[in-house]
């Protein structure tokens, strides 16, 4: 049984135990308190005991989405009447990670919305208290999938709404945010609203408000496609060429302008792909002076992953509208039949900086930008001249955490619009610096990249994109042939090495892109192509993992990583025979390294899957003889002789491994998932040396004048 | 697997503790007298004296198989797997050169009369609320083995020893305080064992990183969770499957848990081959999951998809068993989670069938159990391979 109550004009919300860890981060007194398990960040003035509490209210000012409980969050608004928009705010739940301890107690969840205004000023905000007995629950079965349906009152602005779903009684939760703009007094011709999209799949438990806008089924079901009343989906699974139905409000009439289209984001925000939008209806509200559009978007051909949708239209610049941002995950095709809650695909809290990417038009008068941020260019470029310098001394970690103290220091907020105009100001001072010449600041390249990760341990994600984004932004320029003539080789060195950055920081598109221009420059660069290869598999994309491979050993015959490599991708897309030789050439040369342990292995898995157990049996007996301590070979034989029915002789197999085991070396297994390591450890060995000579360089250019690059 | 269980005359074999000395004087407390030895097996002795130990020697059948010179006196021999009685004698001798010595003869297990007695054992958890019930009597639980009725002939209540094995994930991703918790946490688990119950303890990355006997003893538990480093990958189901082989030849309640994210990188075995293996296997499972990193995980030998199918058949493994996923908020709350779990086991019923169709045919037999009681939940494992 679920019970519910909802109030409109809540308290903030009443104190839960969090555990925050204390991290000191600076000499000058200030400490960085983040949320356990959690990318959020707080710095605070002076010390104090290593734990503190933090309120509901604190987490949901913060921003920072994330917590144990995965959530979205999204919102639509509706013309409520003649004057008035409403807007509906639907949060998603995967309540499978809700305490399964209590398994039958009740559970109590609330569910606090803000709408922050964009001085980040709670102008409204309610809440959803919710207990789910399973006690009472009969027949019905236990939701595994919640969708909180709660309405705001907002007047004209543009606004970030955040969700904060609490768990009672336990320290979990799940915080969203997403962006919504209310029109004002007139709809004006600059308008789209947030669009809405609809689930295709009908598995989520919808809890009504239990007051509110008018009936119940209104304040949910309002935003009807094709006749068919529909929730709002916060953040929808599709599968490559699968339609997705969508709706918003647009002025009647529409200005002049262009097809609709929908525009598919990465995750740090940048354009991966733009497919017309199929309008399906177009109807007058008659209300507010807008019509409202239903429309259809086929899902272009994407790798399977989360993305950002936005759909705008292709007018002129004064015409030009853009929705805000629903983030969608892309599945492989039975993925995403099998699943068609985002809940269901994944129990971890989905990427959320896509939603968070402002995508409307937003005022940036000068005035605005100095409150956002702290410091003038002066001080930017101040900042650069000091990194030069720790790099010429040969203290590139001084380096590093003297830019990334600058710049937490340099910004007030860590909203999207702080963080995007520190970027503005970033580069009009390296233009300065460096007469535009971009390459010339191949250090400061560098030490960006180094502060994608650094970002990310510091549990600072929204910096850690903009490190990536400076450090990509930045070496761009390189794969159009170097100003300062850099040899092919050593630019494309330098481009793996960034994509090194980026792909450990997850960000695998950008890493990809840095790996095929480093591969225009050096076509038969042995790194770009191995981790090229290597990325690809790990997304799952062997046919195109296996294209890279063959490049590879094409131009290194006897490149034995990369022949592995292509043998497992060819088994896994079922040519096994081939896979087979090209394993069993590897076993038979004498090697005896950790290649051959591999095909070894997946000669064995081979022989076990076609029936051919006894000859699997010898195999590993033999591999045995070779690899006497390698305890994955007694496992795998044991199994092995498990299915051949001899239990006993496995578990003395199993027995053995209890001695066999423990070497202080990496398994070979290990060692093929941390291509990495090798990869990228050798190209920024080539490039330390050379930033390090660069700095050098712009050291010795800077004391004598002006700069003049 | 189908338990046999041979009817057997046991013969006792007297245990013999000849003093040498009114000094000095040593007992062999474990195994019991009574009990047939078999495989690996742990030998303790203990002594009185007034005057300092110098050594204690074990003899089996006469064959010295190890000398100790000082205390804790246990010793982990492996005698085989013939079904024949043994002789153990330790000898102890003290600074002064006095002598003492203590007999054990164990018996073999005298087959008399063979039977195929075919027992199914069921241990089963009831729950009301989430709180346990362990008031039950044996006419409140209904037993059906491929949907018929079944006549139960044995029922237990509460605390019935255990078997365990305990997997703790210690890769990179346990690095730094996540490891401390962890291996704290499992030191609470060791300190709720009761007398009778016995654990080993796997810690593994992508490799074995420490292992104990199957020991009752705490202490030589406790020893393994120090000195641990977390590094290199997760081989979680290489060593799911390790344990449940180890287990396989135990008797009576055998339980595995492991405290993981639940995310291998580097097994050389699917999750897939080792639910095989957990079919065949009459261990409950319960995973301590910890919450993982975020966002979708990808390794060079499995995409995101593949991490979700692996992780679904993990969770029907555990599902299938009878024993629980257990969602923690951080590695911190895994010592309550360990708690709760040694409480529920405590407060199990252990229900004895002999199945009314039998077939030998390696096929499924689903078991269901039903208690009687409002608002009653049952949970046990969902079958057995009959063979």
């Amino acid at each position: 049984m679920i019970e519910s109550e909802s109030s409109q004009k809540c308290p903030f919300p009443r104190r839960i135990a969090v555990r925050l860890a204390l991290v000191v981060l600076f000499s000058a007194g200030l400490n960085r308190v983040s949320l356990e398990g959690t990318e959020g960040g707080y710095l605070l003035r002076g010390s104090g005991p290593a734990i503190f509490r933090i309120t509901n209210a604190a987490l949901l000012l913060s921003g920072q989405s994330g917590g144990a409980l995965s959530t979205a969050v999204t919102a639509a608004i509706y013309p409520s009447s003649e004057e008035s928009f409403q807007v509906i705010v639907a949060t998603e739940v995967d309540a499978k990670r809700l305490q399964s301890t209590s398994e039958a107690t009740p559970v109590e969840l609330e569910t606090f919305v803000y709408a922050l205004n964009e001085d980040g000023e709670v102008v409204s905000r309610a809440s959803q208290r919710l207990v789910l007995d399973p006690a009472h629950q009969g027949d019905h079965k236990e939701p595994t999938a919640l969708k909180i349906v709660i309405p705001l009152d907002l007047p004209a602005g543009n606004y970030e709404v955040r969700a904060l779903v609490t768990q009672t009684g336990t320290d979990r939760y799940g915080l969203d945010g997403t962006n919504v703009s209310i029109p004002g007094g007139s709809i004006g011709s600059s308008y789209f609203s947030s669009p809405w999209w609809v689930d295709s799949g009908n598995a989520w438990t919808v809890i009504t408000p239990a007051e509110g806008l008018g009936s119940a089924s209104g304040s949910i079901y309002l935003f009807d496609a094709q006749g068919q009343l529909q929730t709002l989906a916060a953040h929808p699974v599709v599968s490559v060429g699968s339609l997705l139905t969508g709706g918003l409000l647009a002025p009647n009439p529409t200005p002049e302008s262009g097809p609709l289209m929908a525009q598919f984001l990465r995750a740090d925000g940048m354009q991966i792909a733009e497919v017309p939008v199929q309008i399906l209806q177009r109807s007058n509200t008659h209300r507010m002076g807008v019509d409202k559009l239903v429309f259809d978007v086929e899902i272009p051909a994407l790798p399977p992953s989360i993305y950002g949708l936005s759909i705008g239209n292709k007018g002129t610049e004064e015409g030009l509208l853009q929705t805000t941002v629903l983030r969608l995950t892309v599945a492989e095709p039975e993925l995403a039949d099998a699943f068609t809650l985002w809940t269901q695909m994944d129990s971890e809290p989905p990427e959320l900086s896509v939603s968070r990417v402002q995508m409307s038009p937003r005022a940036s008068n000068p005035r605005d930008l100095e409150q956002r941020i702290a410091v003038n260019q002066d001080e930017i470029v101040g900042a650069y001249q000091t990194v030069f310098r720790h790099l010429a001394e040969g203290l590139p970690v001084a380096a590093r955490t003297g830019l990334i103290e600058f710049e937490i220091t340099a910004l007030r907020t860590r909203s999207p619009a702080a963080i995007s105009d520190l970027e503005k100001k970033e580069f009009q001072a390296l233009t300065a610096l460096t007469a535009n010449d971009l390459v010339a600041l191949l250090p400061i390249a560098v030490v960006y990249a180094e502060m994608i990760g650094e970002y990310h341990r510091r549990g600072l994600a929204p910096l850690s994109e903009h490190a990536l984004k400076m450090s990509t932004q930045m070496t761009k320029p390189i794969s159009r042939k170097s100003k300062k003539g850099l040899e092919p080789e050593v630019a494309a060195n330098v481009l793996v090495s960034v994509a090194g950055y980026a792909i450990l920081a997850r960000r695998r598109g950008v890493g990809e892109e840095l790996l095929l221009a480093a591969l225009k420059l050096a076509p038969e660069h042995e790194g770009a192509l191995l981790s090229l290869a290597a990325s690809r598999e790990q997304l799952g994309r062997y046919r195109e993992a296996i294209d890279a491979l063959e490049k590879l050993v094409g131009a290194y015959r006897t490149h034995r990583e990369g022949r592995l490599r292509l043998a497992v991708n060819l088994e896994r897309l079922g040519q096994t025979a081939e896979a087979l030789d090209v394993y069993r050439s590897l076993e038979n040369d004498g090697s005896r390294d950790w290649v051959e342990l591999v095909a070894t292995q997946q000669i064995v898995a081979i022989l076990a899957a076609q029936g051919l157990l006894d000859q699997a049996a010898s195999s590993l007996t033999l591999a045995i003889e070779r690899w006497p301590s390698e305890p994955a070979l007694r496992i795998q034989l044991a199994w092995v002789l498990d299915e051949s029915g001899r239990l006993d002789i496995a578990g003395e197999m199993v027995e053995e491994i209890l001695t066999t085991s423990g070497s202080a070396s990496e398994s070979a297994r290990y060692r093929y998932n941390h291509w990495y390591s090798y990869v990228f450890d050798e190209s920024r060995q080539t490039l330390a040396e050379l930033v390090q000579q660069q700095a050098v360089e712009f050291e010795q250019a800077s004391n004598q004048g002006p700069p003049s690059r | 697997m189908k338990i046999r269980w041979n009817l057997a005359l046991m013969l006792v074999g007297a245990a013999l503790a000849s003093r040498t000395s009114q000094a000095l004087e040593v007992t062999i407390i474990q195994p019991s007298p009574l009990e047939p030895i078999f495989g690996e097996i742990e030998v303790v002795a203990s002594t009185v004296s007034n005057r300092p130990i110098q050594s204690l020697e074990l003899f089996v059948d006469d064959r010295s198989l190890g000398r100790l010179v000082q205390p804790p006196y246990r010793w982990i021999v492996d005698l085989g797997n013939q079904n024949s009685g043994h002789l153990l004698r330790v000898i102890a001798i003290d600074v002064d050169g006095l002598s003492a010595e203590s007999l054990l003869s164990t018996p073999d297990v005298r087959i008399d009369e063979r039977v195929d007695l075919e027992l199914q054992q069921l241990f089963v958890t009831v729950t009301r609320q989430g709180e346990t019930v362990d008031s039950l009597t044996r006419n409140d639980l209904a037993v059906s083995d491929r949907g018929e009725p079944q006549t139960l002939v044995t029922f237990e209540r509460g605390d019935v020893p255990l078997t365990a094995v305990v997997l703790v994930d210690t890769s990179e991703s346990m690095r730094g305080e996540e490891l401390e918790a962890a291996l704290e946490s499992t030191r609470g688990f060791i300190d709720g064992m009761r007398p009778l119950d016995q654990a080993m303890l796997l810690l593994f990355s992508d490799q074995i990183v420490r292992v104990t006997s199957m020991t009752g003893f705490q202490d030589v538990l406790s020893s393994a969770l120090t000195n641990v480093t977390a590094r290199s990958g997760t081989a979680l189901n290489d060593h799911f499957y390790v344990a449940f082989k180890l287990l396989e030849r135990r008797q009576g309640r055998r339980v595995i848990m492991v405290l993981s994210d639940g995310l291998d990188s580097a097994s050389v075995l699917s999750m897939r081959q080792v639910l095989s293996t957990a079919k065949r296997s009459q261990s409950l499972v319960y995973w301590l999951r910890l919450p993982s990193s975020g966002g979708d995980h990808t390794s060079t030998w499995k995409n995101a998809a593949g991490f979700r199918k692996e992780r679904l058949l993990f969770e029907k493994i555990v599902d299938q068993s009878g024993g629980q996923i257990i969602e923690l908020s951080g590695v911190e709350s895994a010592a309550a989670a360990f708690a709760n779990v040694l409480e529920e086991l405590r407060a199990q019923y252990v229900l004895g069938y002999y199945p009314t169709t039998r077939s030998d045919d390696a096929t499924w037999h689903s078991v269901r159990v039903r208690a009687r009681g409002a608002g009653l939940k049952v949970r046990t494992r969902s079958g057995y391979i009959d063979y």
